[in-house]
């Protein structure tokens, strides 16, 4: 009765490889599935981010590389030594062409002021790296809570001033008012003398008087504008300028009547004037000729001995001091 | 009756002789004359403002011209008037100008050096117009060299160099104005007498600036305070009416300061009233 258990223990060996058979080939399918072995393929450069000497504001290995805001690689170790800091990241080949000798990278955080630090690496524009031992720097974002310090402080240097000189105006205030209280200046006297109370109020008794007096002359001034007004006023004086625009009026018309002969007088004029430029010429020409005849005169026989020639120039003895 | 043709023959010969004329020179540019002229005519009325407007327009005609020798006249005619006017920055500017552009054609005038040291000595700068006038003096000109010399020794008496003025009156040749000559010995002797001929002798020439000069040089001379006073009047009147109100001042303020007759400061303090105020002007 025991010869089948005999048998089942026979295909154990078979059942067992097979089950490893299947336990690897899951592992690979889970392997593949996960990219794992994706990563051990890709291709991959090495760059050497040297980091500057006041931290490297928590970056370690496992942090992200990003190259224009792409992840392109993870830095896999930060190595410190007695003269400087360093990271070594690995980056995907593709990033080569972007990353050059001029290219900066940045140690940020990953939300501004907290998070994980990772490595920011600029778009370069110069000569490209050799990638055999690739180097670029490496800087740190300004602390942001060191902005905030600065402006802190500013504002305590702009608002303390402010505070001590209100301070000081008050205080000033305070003593301008006490002047007043016990009856310093003129407004403390003007407060406390009842002697000059008096006076304002004389003045403005004063000013009563004045103002009817103003009123008495206005209505002197509305009875001078009636009798202006009457016929013996400015009617009568309206009148005379009247006649004295109608002689002128007559003036005028006369002028009129004249007027067409101006043309005529004009034209007379521009004639004689038209004349004068030639009349100027031939009394010119006269007289060179007239200067002519004379000068051959002088020339002449018995003449001849008084008439020197003209000095072109005049004599030096001319010039005197 | 023969010898009387004889007589009548020569005679003919004589009229006919007297009236050839001589021989024509190149033709002259008329309206160039005609200004020339007319800058003498009027340089000679004591209008030397007038003269150099036509002595300008005469320099302006050389140019047309383009006569090297008609330029040369005609500046030294302008400069020399715009001197007698009483404005020796344009003459000195006028000669500077012509002098560069006849030394651009290789021609070198001396008269415009003369202008120069007069022009500078007028405007006080004594040093410069010194050393112009130490170069005419070895000219061979004498009329030029004697100018020089008595500018040298004007300088010499201002800067009270004595030797200086006495080399400067022995170096003038016999040919020399004697108002010159006059007015030097004046100034090296300290007479007044022969400042009061200088000045004389400058009146005859119708120089009135120089008897100006002269009149007062023989103020300074005199001891007598009051003819002293009167004669710097008399320099400070003449040099007021021709415009030379510098000196005028100058010398009517020594008439009012040392004169001790009221009337004769009276009429110095309205001769300096009159320049200040003009007549005509309100």
């Amino acid at each position: 009765m025991k010869i089948p258990a005999i048998k089942i223990l026979r295909n154990t060996d078979e059942w067992i490889g097979l089950l490893v058979l299947v336990c690897i080939g899951l592992f690979i399918a889970a392997a593949l599935h996960a990219g794992l072995l994706s990563d051990w393929f890709r291709p991959t450069v090495q760059l050497r981010i040297v980091l500057p000497p006041t931290g490297s504001q928590g970056l370690s290995a496992g942090a992200d590389v990003q190259l224009l805001g792409t992840r392109v690689g993870t830095v896999r170790r930060v190595v410190v030594d007695p003269n400087r800091i360093y990271a070594e990241a690995e980056l995907d080949t593709q990033a080569e062409v972007f990353i050059k000798r001029d290219s900066k990278a940045l140690v940020r955080k990953q939300f501004g002021l907290a998070g994980a630090a990772y490595l920011d690496i600029s778009r370069g524009t110069g000569a490209p790296l050799d990638w055999h031992f690739a180097v670029i720097d490496a800087v740190t974002e300004p602390d942001p809570t060191e902005n905030i310090g600065a402006t802190v402080d500013q504002i305590k240097q702009k608002i303390f001033p402010v505070l001590d000189d209100a301070g000081r105006a008050m205080h000033a205030l305070a003593d301008t008012l006490q002047g007043i209280d016990q009856g310093h200046g003129n407004i403390g006297r003007l407060v406390k003398d009842e002697a000059l109370a008096k006076q304002l109020g004389q003045i403005a008794t004063n000013l009563k008087t004045t103002s009817d007096q103003l009123n008495a002359t206005m209505v002197q001034v509305h009875q001078m504008v009636a009798t202006t007004a009457a016929p013996n006023g400015l009617p009568a004086l309206l009148r005379k300028a009247n006649d004295s625009l109608a002689s002128v009026q007559k003036a005028t018309h006369d002028l009129a009547g004249a007027t067409p002969q101006l043309p005529a007088i004009t034209r007379n004029a521009a004639t004689s004037t038209a004349d004068l430029p030639a009349l100027l010429l031939q009394t010119q020409a006269s007289m060179e000729q007239l200067e002519k005849t004379l000068d051959q005169l002088r020339h002449t026989w018995p003449l001849s001995s008084s008439a020197g020639p003209e000095a072109p120039r005049l004599s030096p003895a001319e010039v005197t001091p | 009756m023969k010898t009387l043709a004889v007589v009548a023959r020569a005679i003919a010969v004589l009229l006919l002789a007297g009236c050839s004329s001589a021989p024509p020179g190149p033709p002259q540019d008329p309206t160039l004359a005609r200004l020339r002229h007319a800058g003498d005519t009027a340089f000679e009325q004591e209008q030397p403002a007038q003269a150099a407007v036509q002595y300008r327009a005469a320099l302006e005609q050389a140019r047309i011209r383009d006569d090297a020798g008609a330029i040369a006249n005609a500046g030294f005619n302008l400069a020399a008037a715009q001197l007698r006017a009483g404005k020796p920055m344009d003459a000195l500017r006028t000669a500077e100008a012509v002098r560069v552009e006849l030394a651009r054609r290789g021609i070198a005038d001396a008269d415009f050096d003369l202008i120069s040291a007069t022009a500078l000595y007028r405007m006080g700068n004594l040093s410069a117009a010194d050393a112009a006038a130490a170069g005419l003096t070895g000219n061979k000109n004498p009329a030029l060299a004697d100018a020089a010399w008595f500018l040298r020794g004007l300088i010499a008496d201002q800067h009270g160099d004595r030797p200086g003025l006495a080399h400067a009156l022995a170096s003038l040749t016999p040919a020399a104005s004697p108002a010159d000559v006059a007015e030097l010995k004046a100034r090296a002797s300290g007479d007044p007498a022969e400042a009061l001929h200088a000045a004389d002798l400058r009146r005859d020439r119708l120089d009135y600036r120089g008897m100006a000069r002269a009149l007062a040089l023989a103020a300074r001379l005199t001891r007598s305070t009051s003819q002293a006073a009167d004669l710097y009047l008399r320099a400070g009147r003449s040099a007021a009416g021709q415009g030379d109100t510098e000196d005028a001042r100058l010398w009517l303020a020594q008439a009012q300061e040392i004169s001790p007759d009221p009337g004769l400061r009276a009429a110095a303090t309205q001769a300096l009233a009159a320049i200040d105020k003009p007549p005509g002007s309100s």
